[in-house]
C-alpha cells in the first residue's frame, strides 16, 4: 500500500469512469487539462486487481505452476493458472485471428512473456508482489528466434501442426519476369531488413471486466471492440447481446491495441473470483504483449536503357512471433506494397510469414508497408543513382497514373502519387526557406555532409470490410451518431460528427457521438487500416440519409402530406407550398417508440477489374510522399533531420486541423523506427523493457522546418460529384525511413540497409 | 512504511498517510486523485507524470513523496481552462490522444515563467523529456509560441517568475492560520462529473 486518503474522487462508489457519449465541445479542454477519462481511469465498486505471471523462457514444456506461496500472501483473492482454465472446461478454448491463443498457457510456453497465471488481489501492488512468488517448472527447449531460423531445414517446430513454421504465404505474379529480365539494360539486387519495434502507446493495455446476472461487461483499450465481443461470446459460450465491450478514449493505439489480448483472461478471472477484475499492463508487459514484425526483403529490379522498369521481384520473410494477431494481413500488405506504385510490366512477390518463439507481432502503424518500403524505395534510389537519373525524375517517369496498371495487373482508378511527390518536394523547399534551426551545430562543417532524399508510399485499406452506423434523433432535437469506431486521438469523433452534420444540414453542435459500447453501438470491423474516415464515415453518411427518409415518412403519415412534398432542414420537416412544419424536437416526440433512427451498413466490396475480372486488392490506396534534408556527422555517425515534408492524398478533407495533425504525426512517428527504435530478442527476451532503453522520437529529433499538405480532389470528381474521403493515419509513415536513408546516401554515398539508421550502424557502413 | 505527510498541493495543505518512499506520482494520483499526473513509463523518460515542484518541472514517478513534503506541488488541476497556455494548446490543436499533454502544459508554464519569448532551442530544451507518441510536437511548438505571444496574459495568470510559488505559499499559509486544519479534499478546479450517459 502506498497509503490512504479518505476523499479520493477516483474511488467514489459506483463510478466506472465511463461517459457513454463524447462531449465534442468540452473534449479539447478535457484532453489538454488532463481530465479526459481513459480505460485506465475506470473503476468499479468491489474491484480486484490482476497481475499476470509470464513465461521467463522462449520455448519449453510447462511441467508445473506452483501457486501455493502466492496464494498465501495476505490480500490475495485467488491465483489462477491453466489448471483452473482446464477445470472450467476451457482448456481447448482459443481466440485470435487464427483461433490460436489460449486463455492461459498449459503444457507448453512459446514465447518470453506468455501468460501462464494471473494473481488477483485486493490491490495492484499486492497482486504484483504475489505474482513474483508463483513458481514455474519449465523444461526449456531450443527456441526459433528469427524468420530465417524458422524457415531453415530441420528447425524446431513453434506451433504444433505446422511443421514448416509457415503461418501464411502470400504470393502474386504478373507478366513474364524471365523475358523481362532478358531484355533489361541493368539488373539490381539488394537485401534490406528491419528489426521488431514496439507500439509504445503511453497508455498501456488495460482491461476491466465484471459479470452481472450472466452478462459480461468489459471496459478495454481495444481498437476492435466488435471483434473482442465476438471473441468473448465464442469463448464463454454467451448469447450475442450478453457481452458489452466499452472503449473509453485510448491513450494511443498505433495498431498495438487492434487485436483481442487481455479481455479473455480478465473476463475469466472475474468469473472465477466473482469480482470485477482490472488489469493494467506495466511498461515491461507491453514489450512482450505486442510488437512490430521483424522482416527481411530480397529485392531485384530491371530497367531498360530509357530508365523504365522492366521487372521487379521481391521475397519477404517476416517473424510473426508465437501468435498470429494480424500476421496474415501484414504478409499481404507488405507483399502488395514492396514493389511500389510504379509501372512494372512483369513482377512477382512472395511474402512468407513464419512462426517464431518471440512475443507476438501485430499491427504497427504502417502495417507491414514500412518494412516493405524500406527496401523498395531505397532500391529505387540506388537504381536512379546508378543510371545517373535524378531520384525524383526517375520516380516521376515510372509512377502509375490513374487508369494504369499496378504491378499486380489491376487497374488503379485513382492514382495521385505524382502529385504527392511533387507536392512533397515543393513543401520541402518551403520548409527550408521558412524553417528555423533549433540549435546551431557546434560540429566543424568539414565533417558534416548534407543530403536530400525522397520516398513514396502505397498502402491498401482492408477490402472488404464492414461498418455499421446508427444516426438517432434525440428528444431534445439533437442527433446521436452511434458507431463502434474507437477514438485514439486521431479525432474520429469529430470527423463522424461533421459528416453527419453535413448530411443532415445541421450545425455540428447539434451532433453527439456515442463511444463504442457493443451493447448499444453497432458492428464495426476495426478502427485500423486508416479506414474509419472512409468506411465508418460512409456508413454514418448513409445512416443520416436514412434518418432523413424515416423522418419524412413519419411526418408524411402524421400530416397526411405526400413525402415528396416534404423537405428536411435544420429547423425540421417542412412543406414549402403550405409552410406546414414540424421541428426536430416535435418529430422526436411523435416518432416511433424507439425514436427515429437511421441505420446503414457500409461494405467496401472490391470492384472487379473490367478486363481480368479479378477483384482489386484494395478499394483505394493510401498514397503519400516524403522529402527530407539530412545532415550527417561522418565522425560520430549522428544524423540530423534538417527539414522534413510530406504530402498525402486525402481526397476530401473533413477536418483540416485533424488532417494536419495526422500528417505531422505520420512524419514524427515515422522518425522513431528510422532513427532509434529497435527491439531484438537475443535468447528470446526483448532487448528493451522500458522507455529509456527503447527510445521514441523526442521533440529535438523533429526539425522546425516541417511542412505537410493533405491533397484534395475537385468537386465533380468521384462517384457522386465529391472526391472520396480518405483516412490519413498511415499515408506518410512508410516513406519516412527510406527517404531518410536516401538522404544519408545522398550525403555520404553510404547506404544503411538495416533499420534503424543509428550512429553505430552508419559508422560501420561508412567504414566499408 | 506508512507515515504522515503534509503535502502542499495546488495551494492547499493536505495531510495524507503514505509511504514517504513511494513515488510522488502514486501519492498525488492514486491517493489524492490528481488524474492528470499519469504513470506511463515509470522511469522518468516520458514526462506524462510531470508536476511543478517549487515552480520547476519534475518527474513525479522518480521523486519520493517524502522529499516533496514542504515544497509547493502544482499539478495540471491547478490551472484553469482560461489559462493562456491551456488556451493556446486548445487553439493550436496541440493534442491528439492527450495522455501526455498536461505534462507539456506544465513544462511550458515553467518555461514561460522564466523566459517570456523563448527561441526554438529553448522550447525544445524545455520540452525534451516529454514524449508524445501520437507525434504532436509540431503543433505543441506552435502552441508554445502562441502562448508566448500572449505573454502578458501568462504573466498575469501564472506568475512572472516568482508568482506561482508566492501565491501558493500564501494560500497554504492562510490555511494554516485558520487553525491548522488542512483541507481533506483531493481535487480543485475540476469540473468533471460522474459517469453516465450525457444524454
Amino acid at each position: 500500500m502506498t497509503g490512504t486518503f479518505e476523499a479520493n474522487p477516483l474511488r467514489d462508489e459506483g463510478f466506472a469512469g465511463w461517459a457513454a457519449t463524447a462531449d465534442l465541445d468540452a473534449e479539447p479542454r478535457e484532453r489538454v487539462g488532463g481530465r479526459l477519462r481513459y480505460a485506465i481511469d475506470t473503476e468499479l465498486p468491489g474491484m480486484a486487481f490482476g497481475a499476470i505471471v509470464r513465461s521467463p523462457v522462449a520455448a519449453g514444456r510447462l511441467a508445473a505452476v506452483d501457486v501455493g506461496a502466492a496464494e498465501g500472501v495476505a490480500g490475495v483473492v485467488r491465483v489462477i493458472s491453466g489448471a483452473d482454465v482446464a477445470a472450467a472446461g476451457l482448456a481447448g478454448a482459443r481466440f485470435g485471428s487464427l483461433g490460436d491463443q489460449p486463455i492461459l498457457a498449459t503444457e507448453r510456453v512459446t514465447h518470453v512473456g506468455e501468460p501462464v497465471a494471473i494473481v488477483v488481489a485486493e490491490t495492484a501492488e499486492t497482486a504484483r508482489r504475489a505474482a513474483k512468488l508463483v513458481r514455474l517448472e519449465v523444461t526449456e527447449s531450443t527456441p526459433v528466434l528469427t524468420a530465417d531460423e524458422a524457415l531453415a531445414e530441420g528447425a524446431p517446430i513453434v506451433r504444433e501442426g505446422r511443421p514448416d513454421n509457415v503461418l501464411s504465404r502470400w504470393a502474386r505474379s504478373h507478366g513474364d519476369v524471365e523475358a523481362a529480365r532478358a531484355r533489361s539494360a541493368r539488373v539490381f539486387r539488394a537485401r534490406f531488413s528491419s528489426p521488431a519495434a514496439q507500439q509504445a502507446s503511453l497508455e498501456p493495455h488495460v482491461c476491466l471486466a465484471t459479470w452481472r446476472d450472466g452478462r459480461l461487461e468489459v471496459w478495454s483499450t481495444s481498437q476492435s471492440p466488435s471483434r473482442a465481443t465476438e471473441d468473448l461470446a465464442t469463448l464463454f459460450g454467451l448469447e450475442p447481446g450478453t457481452v458489452a465491450v466499452r472503449v473509453p478514449p485510448l491513450g494511443g493505439g498505433y495498431g498495438g491495441k487492434n487485436q483481442t489480448k487481455l479481455e479473455p483472461l480478465v473476463a475469466f478471472a472475474a468469473r472465477a473470483t466473482g469480482r470485477p477484475v482490472k488489469v493494467v499492463n506495466d511498461r515491461a508487459d507491453e514489450f512482450v504483449t505486442v510488437t512490430k514484425h521483424a522482416a527481411s526483403v530480397e529485392i531485384e529490379s530491371g530497367v531498360d536503357a530509357a530508365g523504365r522498369f522492366t521487372f521487379r521481384t521481391a521475397t519477404i520473410r517476416w517473424s510473426a512471433g508465437a501468435y498470429a494477431l494480424s500476421s496474415v494481413a501484414v504478409a499481404r500488405a507488405g507483399g502488395l506494397a514492396v514493389l511500389g506504385p510504379y509501372r512494372i510490366p512483369a513482377a512477382s512477390v512472395e511474402s512468407t510469414m513464419a512462426w517464431t518463439n518471440v512475443p507476438p507481432a501485430g499491427s504497427f502503424r504502417g502495417l507491414g508497408v514500412s518494412q516493405a518500403a524500406w527496401a523498395g524505395e531505397q532500391q529505387v534510389d540506388e537504381i536512379a543513382r546508378a543510371i545517373e537519373a535524378d531520384p525524383v525524375d526517375f520516380r516521376r517517369a515510372n509512377l502509375v497514373r490513374s487508369g494504369e496498371r499496378l504491378w499486380t495487373g489491376e487497374r488503379v482508378a485513382d492514382a495521385h502519387w505524382v502529385e504527392c511527390l511533387d507536392a512533397a518536394v515543393g513543401r520541402l523547399e518551403v520548409a527550408r526557406s521558412d524553417g528555423v534551426s533549433a540549435a546551431a551545430s557546434a560540429t566543424p562543417a568539414a565533417v558534416v555532409r548534407h543530403g536530400t532524399g525522397v520516398a513514396v508510399a502505397m498502402k491498401h485499406t482492408i477490402t472488404p470490410s464492414r461498418s455499421e452506423a446508427e444516426v438517432a434523433l434525440l428528444a431534445d432535437g439533437c442527433v446521436e451518431v452511434r458507431t463502434s469506431a474507437v477514438d485514439m486521438g486521431q479525432g474520429v469523433e469529430v470527423v463522424l460528427a461533421r459528416i453527419a452534420a453535413d448530411a443532415l444540414a445541421l450545425p455540428v453542435d447539434r451532433i453527439v457521438v456515442a463511444r463504442p459500447d457493443t451493447a448499444r453501438t453497432p458492428f464495426d470491423m476495426t478502427t485500423s487500416s486508416s479506414r474509419a474516415t472512409f468506411a465508418v464515415g460512409n456508413a454514418v453518411e448513409a445512416a443520416a440519409r436514412d434518418l432523413v427518409d424515416r423522418a419524412i415518412e413519419a411526418a408524411s403519415i402524421a400530416a397526411g402530406i405526400p413525402p415528396d412534398r416534404l423537405d428536411w432542414g435544420p429547423d425540421g420537416i417542412r412543406e414549402a407550398r403550405t409552410g406546414w412544419q414540424r421541428t426536430l424536437r416535435e418529430l422526436a416526440a411523435a416518432g416511433p417508440g424507439d425514436g427515429l433512427v437511421g441505420r446503414a451498413t457500409f461494405v467496401n466490396e472490391p470492384e472487379r477489374d473490367a478486363e481480368t475480372g479479378e477483384p482489386v486488392s484494395s478499394s483505394h490506396w493510401h498514397q503519400g510522399a516524403v522529402a527530407v534534408d539530412a545532415s550527417v556527422d561522418v565522425e560520430t555517425g549522428i544524423v540530423r533531420v534538417e527539414a522534413l515534408a510530406g504530402a498525402a492524398w486525402a481526397g476530401r478533407v473533413v477536418n483540416g486541423p485533424g488532417a494536419r495533425l495526422q500528417n505531422e504525426g505520420n512524419l514524427t512517428f515515422g522518425l522513431g523506427p528510422a532513427l532509434s527504435e529497435a527491439l531484438e530478442f537475443p535468447a528470446g527476451s526483448p532487448s528493451a523493457t522500458d522507455l529509456l532503453d527503447y527510445r521514441l522520437t523526442a521533440i529535438r529529433d523533429l526539425p522546425w522546418a516541417l511542412e505537410t499538405v493533405a491533397l484534395e480532389g475537385s468537386v465533380g470528381d468521384g462517384v457522386d460529384g465529391h472526391p472520396e474521403r480518405h483516412g490519413l493515419g498511415e499515408s506518410l509513415i512508410p516513406g519516412v525511413a527510406p527517404a531518410l536513408a536516401n538522404a544519408v546516401a545522398d550525403a555520404t554515398g553510404a547506404r544503411v540497409r538495416r533499420l534503424p539508421i543509428s550512429p553505430e550502424r552508419l559508422l560501420a557502413v561508412l567504414d566499408e | 512504511m506508512i507515515g504522515h505527510l503534509r503535502i502542499a498541493l495546488n495551494g492547499r495543505a493536505i495531510d495524507v498517510e503514505a509511504d514517504p518512499l513511494a513515488p510522488l506520482q502514486a501519492v498525488v494520483h492514486d491517493l489524492l486523485g490528481m488524474r492528470s499526473v499519469r504513470l506511463a513509463c515509470g522511469v522518468g523518460a516520458c514526462g506524462a507524470c510531470t508536476v511543478l515542484l517549487d515552480g520547476e518541472p519534475a518527474r513525479s514517478c522518480l521523486v519520493p513523496a517524502g522529499l516533496a513534503a514542504g515544497r509547493e506541488i502544482v499539478t495540471s488541476e491547478a490551472l484553469s481552462d482560461d489559462h493562456p497556455v491551456r488556451q493556446a494548446f486548445v487553439a493550436e490543436h496541440a493534442y491528439q490522444c492527450g495522455y501526455c499533454i498536461p505534462g507539456f502544459v506544465l513544462s511550458t508554464v515553467a518555461l514561460l515563467a522564466r523566459s517570456a519569448d523563448p527561441g526554438p532551442a529553448e522550447v525544445d530544451a524545455a520540452l525534451d523529456g516529454h514524449l508524445c507518441r501520437c507525434g504532436s510536437y509540431a503543433a505543441i511548438r506552435r502552441a508554445v509560441v502562441a502562448a508566448a505571444q500572449g505573454g502578458e496574459r501568462i504573466a498575469g495568470a501564472a506568475g512572472s517568475g516568482d508568482g506561482p510559488a508566492e501565491s501558493f505559499a500564501a494560500a497554504i499559509a492562510s490555511v494554516d492560520e485558520q487553525g491548522d486544519e488542512p483541507e481533506r479534499e483531493g481535487r480543485r478546479g475540476e469540473d468533471d462529473e460522474a459517469a453516465g450517459p450525457a444524454r
